[in-house]
């Protein structure tokens, strides 16, 4: 697996105007809205960046800014800084190297690119990655559009001229994906698409029906080398960041290796060299990652995560020994570097005495790293009445869930297994407060012998104001066989805001 | 590791072999309740007070408040999901190198079967973990485990006032009550089946009884009880 690339855009959209309200927003004066930025253009003040909001109101970027003050009064117009955003840029990929990948690359003025392959394992797919991402910049407040790609030509396309963010696109899957776009999404120059559009080609697919020498010959080697780079048949150059880090160690190799014995060797002398360093730190590994330089200048990195900081050689070789596997030396491997991204302190006791739990932790790291990170967790409480929502999950690496936090009310039944989302069963109840006498679901018939209940569960406001208003009565009930299923039904029988009053099953229970 | 009840533990010759790999499959098609439960109950057993658990499935719909009540709390309990077949005996292997008892949702039939238990057979011994394994629905397949169970529900004494009120509700439902089928077992011949009734889950056992009335003990499979009858 993990040879091929799997490359992520980020774009922000609305880059200045998100960096700038984040960066007001601290001083405590958050700006207001319409915002737009301006800078000088031939003796006069053009719209360089706007906000969404501004986007929204039909604020171009080029614009006069005295036209467009004359069309918005109360505009809030800023000369643009374009040292700032690219200072915050610089700050947002290395946090993205920390926490998603270790190859990031600025993508100017607003964008990232980073590498999901070999990272992306430890979020449980590539989906979750972006979901994550998408999570974070939301809760930032700074708008994002996303996609994935073989090549980061496409998925930069994707990420700015695609209809869905975000956009996943499977290896081989590029041509088909990219064929609608518009031809400016392959980075030329508005007037040069507009001349592309006037010979009746409007997207990267027309341009792609067209005979290769008679494109090359009709609109220039520089487009076609464009298009070569997003379907990937040509190769892409990145300056990938580099994390200001002491803890790292760097081998060359005098002979370019090529077969997964030496590698998994310099795995094992790289760990070697990197525990000292560690020792005399006084910390241990939360994560690593490991990169391999390829002769024709490429890389392919790895990362493994740690439940708890560890400078124990053996179960550091293990864990990256299991990720090597996916490394692809190319043409050769000229050099290995081993750096530790996140570190924790460590007293400096014996390696690996750690009471009867290091085994667990050990165990859960390499599960962690087999699996993904979201696929190994402890549950934990959530503070909220309604049943769906009392759980969360606490990725096990993480270590919060090590404490035993308040429990769940023990004196209320609760089912072993959760339907969720609650299914609609159809029940026969003789009176509203009352549980049904059959009920049937998924088309069996259940004649119900014993109840308990009800229990009422009321919506939060402060949660989901679209919910606040519901009401759940709970009822757990015996059928003739003697199998015991959760069902409710939402509403009070007056109000229709509080529910349908319609029944449904939310889960089994095991005794 | 004792289920609680002591004609079974005793039949049993002292509860379920911990360093083994034991099969617990629900009997019929609404006795996937009945048969977490059951698991979940004897892996918080085997765990005690110290010990780790490792849930290993494929779909997510466990709820701890349930497993909590059921003995299994949730800072002593791991979840593993993977969709793959191999990855989760991987996770169960894994697993139980580091957690007193490890529940593996496998389903798995045929030679496939017996090839995944004998192994899990081995790491159960190598490792001294207990080890059980939760199939989708009973199959008759020749596996490897120390013990096979067929879980199901099973009619509880309800309430006496309820039977004025059928369907009424608020009076209680008292505890569950599953019937426990021992369908196979190394060492035991024929089949034997209990019916039990679950108690509270914390302590050294299960927390299994025999429900009152049936004391009697093992009965023959698909045997009706005499008050369900009468009531």
């Amino acid at each position: 697996m993990g040879e091929a690339s799997r490359r992520v855009s980020l774009w922000f959209p609305a880059w200045s105007a998100d960096r700038f309200r984040r960066e007001s927003s601290r001083r405590g004066a958050p700006p207001g809205e319409p915002l737009l930025f301006f800078g000088r253009e031939k003796n006069r003040d053009v719209v360089t960046a706007v906000s969404a909001a501004a986007a929204g109101m039909g604020v171009r970027v080029g614009e006069a800014l005295a036209a467009v003050r004359a069309r918005l009064p109360d505009l809030v117009a800023e000369p643009h800084d374009e040292g700032a955003d690219a200072a915050a840029l610089l700050k947002l990929g290395q946090w993205a190297c920390r926490r998603y990948s270790p190859l990031v690359a600025l993508d100017p003025p607003d964008g990232l690119v980073l590498e999901a392959a070999g990272a992306s394992h430890l979020w449980g797919g590539e989906a979750r990655m972006l979901a994550d991402i998408a999570a974070r910049m939301a809760r930032e407040e700074i708008m994002v559009r996303l996609a994935v790609a073989p090549t980061a030509a496409a998925a930069r396309a994707l990420a700015r001229f695609g209809r869905e963010s975000p956009a996943i696109v499977p290896p081989g899957g590029i041509p088909e994906a990219v064929s609608d776009l518009p031809v400016v999404a392959l980075g030329m120059a508005a007037d040069e698409a507009a001349a592309l559009s006037r010979l009746g080609i409007a997207t990267v697919g027309d341009l792609v029906a067209i005979p290769r020498a008679a494109a090359g010959r009709r609109f220039g080697l520089q487009l076609l080398k464009q298009l070569d780079r997003m379907m990937g048949t040509a190769a892409e150059a990145f300056d990938w960041l580099e994390l200001p880090q002491r803890l790292a160690v760097k081998l060359l190799f005098p002979e370019p290796l090529l077969s997964a014995g030496p590698l998994e060797e310099a795995v094992r002398r790289l760990v070697r060299a990197l525990v000292p360093k560690l020792a005399a730190a006084g910390v241990g590994a939360r994560r690593l990652d490991l990169a391999f330089l390829r002769i024709d200048g490429s890389v392919s990195a790895v990362r493994a995560g740690l439940a708890r900081p560890s400078r124990d050689p053996a179960h550091l070789m293990r864990l990256l020994l299991m990720l090597v596997e996916q490394v692809d030396p190319g043409f050769g491997v000229e050099a290995g570097v081993l750096s530790v991204p996140l570190a924790a302190s460590l007293a400096p006791e014996p390696v690996g005495a750690g009471g009867g739990d290091a085994g667990f932790e050990a165990a859960v790291d390499r599960l962690s790293v087999r699996l993904g990170e979201e696929s190994v967790w402890r549950a934990a409480r959530s503070p909220s009445d309604l049943p769906e929502a009392s759980v969360k999950r606490v990725p096990a690496i993480r270590q919060e869930g090590g404490r035993d936090g308040p429990g769940w009310p023990a004196r209320l039944p609760r089912p072993v297994r959760i339907i969720e989302p609650p299914e609609p069963i159809d029940a026969i109840a003789m009176l509203p407060d009352r549980p049904p006498v059959l009920f049937v679901w998924r088309g069996r018939r259940h004649r119900v012998r014993g109840a308990d209940g009800p229990e009422r569960v009321t919506g939060e406001w402060w949660a989901d104001p679209a919910r606040a208003s519901r009401v759940r009565d709970y009822f757990a009930v015996e059928d003739e066989a003697g199998a015991r299923f959760w069902l409710f039904r939402e509403g009070d029988g007056e109000d229709p805001a509080t529910g349908d009053m319609r029944w449904r099953i939310h889960g089994v229970f095991g005794g | 590791v004792l289920l609680g009840a002591d004609a079974i533990d005793v039949a049993l010759g002292g509860g379920l072999r911990r360093d083994a790999c034991h099969e617990v499959a629900p009997a019929s098609g609404d006795a996937r309740g009945a048969q977490t439960g059951f698991a979940a109950r004897l892996a918080g057993a085997a765990a005690g007070r110290k010990g780790r658990v490792a849930w290993v499935m494929g779909v997510p719909d466990l709820f701890p408040p349930g497993l909590e009540q059921a003995g299994l709390p949730a800072s002593r309990l791991v979840f593993v999901a993977a969709r793959d077949m191999g990855q989760r005996l991987m996770a169960m292997e894994e697993a139980a190198g580091a957690c007193a008892a490890v529940v593996g949702e496998i389903a798995l039939s045929g030679e496939l079967l017996m090839r995944a238990t004998r192994r899990l057979q081995l790491v159960a011994e190598r490792t001294g973990a207990f080890l059980l394994l939760l199939p989708p629905r009973a199959v008759e397949d020749p596996c490897s485990a120390a013990t096979r169970w067929r879980v199901s529900p099973f009619p509880s004494l309800l309430p006496q006032v309820r039977a004025l009120h059928p369907g009424a509700g608020g009076v209680g439902l008292g505890r569950m009550c599953v019937s426990l089928a021992l369908w196979r077992a190394k060492g035991l011949a024929g089949a034997r089946t209990w019916v039990v009734e679950c108690g509270d889950g914390r302590g050294v056992s299960a927390g299994f009884s025999l429900v009152p009335g049936l004391e009697r003990g093992p009965l023959p499979a698909r045997e009706q009880p005499a008050w369900r009858a009468a009531g």
